[in-house]
């Protein structure tokens, strides 16, 4: 009996250890997650829902009071809004003011909106017929719209725009009042010259504008405001000279401004990095500058511009290969002293790129070419170092390049000193104690400083890039890899195209009509790039 | 397809043996032939004409880098009576002469059929063709008479890489010396050009045979087709024995009959237009 007990289910013994049953409950419990679940969903969306700023679509109420309560629901009782009603006039009709604090101007409030309307005798007329009457005769200020729907006051007051409601009326006057702190202009520190203008621009849009403006004062001169960044609404402006660039160039840049779809744009850096073409490449195609000369003399070759509010930068484009060479001073100098300094930045590009590679190959695999002097000076300087020449230089240059950093970040004066430290003392002890030989040094203090002399920053980081890879090569394979490096580069750089315009233009394809200020600045060119202004190459033309 | 084959492999076994005895003896010939075909493969993988405009610019680069280390042999290593009695021969000689330096192109003229039906106006773009295959000559015959000019007409018929040979005599004081690292990057542009070029064409033709294949994993197998007869052939010899009746046999038949067509069809094309 015990036996045959034992053999039974335990399903049987006991009747919810059935198997089938376990199932189904599974089942249930499924189900109950699965439609819990689905109501937890619903109510987080609905509490999202109600944590978000009210946005009305309806008209703008009668009542202040209830304008009141809504730019309070919809903006909070921190941001600093500030709302107050007065009585105007004889009848002592109610109107009210709100605006934000710290971003408006309350001294133009005071004087030209609220004075006015207390001091001054106001005849009693229908509340609408005032409303327009206050536009009209009332308010100083220059800039005064009016609004009829609610959802536009929250986004005018977080502008700096004053608004003024009227009671028993359902519109209300948005009044520009916004507080501009700006700096101001102040020297190019990132791109200095001699002989050219020592303005930059600044963080603010109208200043930037009014640079362009007073440099171009032409109605050819076209600006085109766009708004990007979902949260940070950043102004900016597409600028170019009509009749001049290339219509195809403006319609691909104002396509891809409106193809912009992010929250925040904090500057052209963002934006260039959202506009322009093949992001991972380690070559910049378009122009990053803070000088407004450079970016009206950019217009006039057929380019065009962005300006971006928050950003003392300015976005140009196209820009080629060879743009990275030029300087405001080239068109300041003589004809032959401008050539000469343009040649020797290009030849220190090259240099910075190809000169530790160049060094590597030549003292491991390709000896021949070191002459006997120099090879035994190099053998001596080597003696006792306990790395490879490839390692010693991968490990100069990263070090190098962290110096760099550190003394950028390290602030004011502190940076000098820092600086001195890795030069002077590190240098001087790596080499005594026998880490680094000093060639090495100088062949890495060569390169890096090289880098330096081109006149555009963002080549700089591409010209340290580059370095590394031809470092590897050539230290794996000698000259035999740092050909088939150049090779990859080249290959590379004819494939780039910034907005369409080939990278290394007017070089290849070659235009020779436009040849003379590539590599030098023989005299003034007549003509403009056929890409670039297909429809207008005579510069004397341009009216 | 197999033209095309063969030419690269002669061309990479060529270049590796020059690489293997004047710079990297030790490097093993598959690191030297995988990169060159990588290499070759990465500059047509893309558009057509990325891959003509970087031939465009390594072109430039190559010639420049050629005349620049060259121009050190001026006065001291150029002698001028090597070279006179070359032009001290009879008409057919001269002719013969010209033909073969005009068929120096006659590879650039397989990729030029492939192509020519994607030229909008392949007339318009005749004289660019003759233009490039006169210049293609001209460059080749000026190297040439340099080299002979540097080590006279016999020993240069006798040598391999004559280039990288004459370089090596160049020594100007202490510090001018060795210019062959430099010639030999002409060399190596040469090589990854005329690698890519006939890569090219056998991936074009492939894709013709095999249509609907992936065109990458194409490239891919086209490139390891070249490898895998360039590590079996693996000599200098063979190499330079296939280079010389290939072009003495078929390229140079074969550039003269392509431009007699292409002077036919010209000539057609007036007389039907008039």
């Amino acid at each position: 009996m015990n036996k045959k007990r034992k053999l039974q289910k335990l399903s049987v013994l006991v009747p919810e250890a059935s198997l089938a049953l376990t199932k189904k409950r599974l089942q249930e419990l499924e189900k109950l997650t699965s439609e819990s679940s689905t109501l937890a969903n619903s109510l987080g969306a609905i509490v999202q829902k109600l944590r978000m700023p009210i946005k009305s679509s309806g008209h703008i109420f009668p009542t202040i009071d209830h304008n009141f309560n809504f730019l309070i629901q919809s903006l909070g009782t921190d941001s600093g809004l500030i709302q107050k009603k007065y009585s105007i006039g004889a009848a002592n009709t109610q109107i009210g003011v709100a605006y934000i604090e710290s971003i408006t101007d309350i001294e133009l409030i005071s004087t030209q909106v609220i004075t006015p309307l207390l001091q001054r005798n106001i005849q009693k007329k229908t509340a609408a017929k005032l409303l327009e009457e206050i536009q009209s005769k009332f308010i100083a200020a220059l800039d005064v719209k009016t609004a009829f729907f609610n959802k536009e006051i929250p986004t005018a007051l977080l502008n700096g725009t004053t608004v003024l409601f009227l009671d028993g009326v359902s519109s209300a006057l948005l009044i520009s009042s916004r507080k501009i702190e700006k700096r101001p202009i102040s020297v190019p520190n990132n791109e200095g010259t001699t002989l050219s203008s020592q303005e930059s621009f600044t963080e603010d849009l109208n200043t930037n504008c009014s640079m362009l403006i007073r440099r171009l004062p032409t109605e050819a001169l076209r600006f085109e405001a766009f708004t990007v960044g979902t949260l940070s609404q950043t102004k900016s402006k597409l600028v170019w000279l009509e009749g001049i660039t290339n219509p195809y160039l403006i319609d691909e840049a104002r396509r891809r401004l409106n193809r912009i779809d992010i929250d925040i744009v904090d500057g052209i850096g963002a934006l260039g990095g959202l506009i322009s073409d093949n992001p991972f490449s380690l070559f910049p195609k378009y122009k990053q500058t803070q000088r407004p000369d450079v970016v009206a003399l950019s217009l006039t070759q057929g380019k065009f511009a962005i300006l971006c509010n928050n950003s003392p930068f300015a976005f140009s484009a196209p820009t080629g290969f060879w743009d990275n060479f030029k300087t405001m001073d080239d068109y300041a100098e003589q004809t032959i002293n401008a050539s000469y300094l343009r040649l020797a930045r290009i030849l220190a590009f090259f240099i910075s790129i190809f000169i530790s590679p160049l060094y590597l190959a030549f003292v491991t695999y390709n000896q021949i070419i070191v002459p006997p002097n120099l090879a035994a000076n190099i053998t001596v300087g080597r003696l006792g170092v306990p790395f490879p020449s490839a390692v010693e230089l991968l490990l100069m240059t990263f070090i190098i390049t962290i110096i760099r950093e550190a003394a950028l970040r390290i602030p004011g004066t502190v940076s000098y000193f820092v600086g001195s430290l890795a030069a002077v003392v590190l240098g001087q002890a790596v080499v005594s104690a026998g880490y680094i030989s000093a060639s090495i040094i100088i062949i890495v203090a060569v390169s890096e400083i090289a880098a330096f002399a081109v006149s555009s920053t963002n080549l700089v980081s591409t010209s340290r890039l580059l370095n590394y890879l031809l470092i590897l090569l050539s230290g794996i394979f000698g000259m035999f890899g740092l050909i088939n490096g150049i090779v990859i580069i080249c290959w590379h750089v004819v494939s780039l195209k910034s907005f369409g315009v080939p990278y290394v233009y007017p070089i290849i394809p070659f235009d020779s009509s436009t040849i003379r200020d590539v590599f030098t600045r023989l005299g003034i060119t007549t003509n403009r790039l056929r890409i670039l202004a297909p429809f207008n190459r005579k510069k004397s033309s341009t009216k | 397809m197999l033209i095309n084959i063969t030419l690269a492999v002669t061309m990479l076994n060529m270049f590796s043996e020059l690489l293997k005895t004047f710079f990297n003896p030790h490097t093993p010939l598959i690191v030297i032939l995988l990169s060159l075909v990588s290499v070759a493969c990465l500059i047509i993988s893309g558009e057509f004409l990325v891959f003509a405009r970087t031939v465009q610019i390594l072109t430039v680069i190559g010639i420049f880098n050629f005349l620049l280390s060259f121009i050190f042999a001026f006065p001291n290593y150029i002698h001028i009576e090597y070279v006179i009695p070359i032009f001290d021969t009879s008409w057919s000689g001269f002719i013969r002469g010209t033909l073969f330096m005009t068929g120096a192109a006659s590879e650039s003229l397989l990729l030029l059929m492939l192509i020519i039906k994607f030229i909008p106006q392949p007339q318009k773009h005749l004289l660019w063709v003759i233009n490039g295959i006169i210049a293609c000559a001209l460059i080749f015959s000026l190297a040439i008479l340099v080299i002979i000019s540097m080590m006279s007409p016999e020993l240069a018929k006798r040598i391999a890489f004559g280039g990288v040979n004459a370089a090596q005599l160049i020594q100007i004081g202490e510090f001018i010396r060795g210019l062959e690292v430099f010639i030999f990057g002409t060399y190596q542009f040469i090589a990854i050009g005329k690698t890519a070029l006939y890569l090219y064409c056998t991936w074009t033709t492939a894709k013709k045979i095999f249509p609907g294949c992936n065109a990458k994993l194409m490239l891919v197998l086209a490139g390891l087709t070249i490898l895998g007869a360039a590590l079996w052939l693996n000599s200098y010899t063979k190499a330079y024995f296939l280079a010389v009746n290939l072009a003495s046999y078929v390229l140079l038949p074969f550039s003269l009959f392509v431009l007699l067509l292409a002077l036919w069809a010209g000539l057609k094309k007036q007389k039907t237009e008039v």
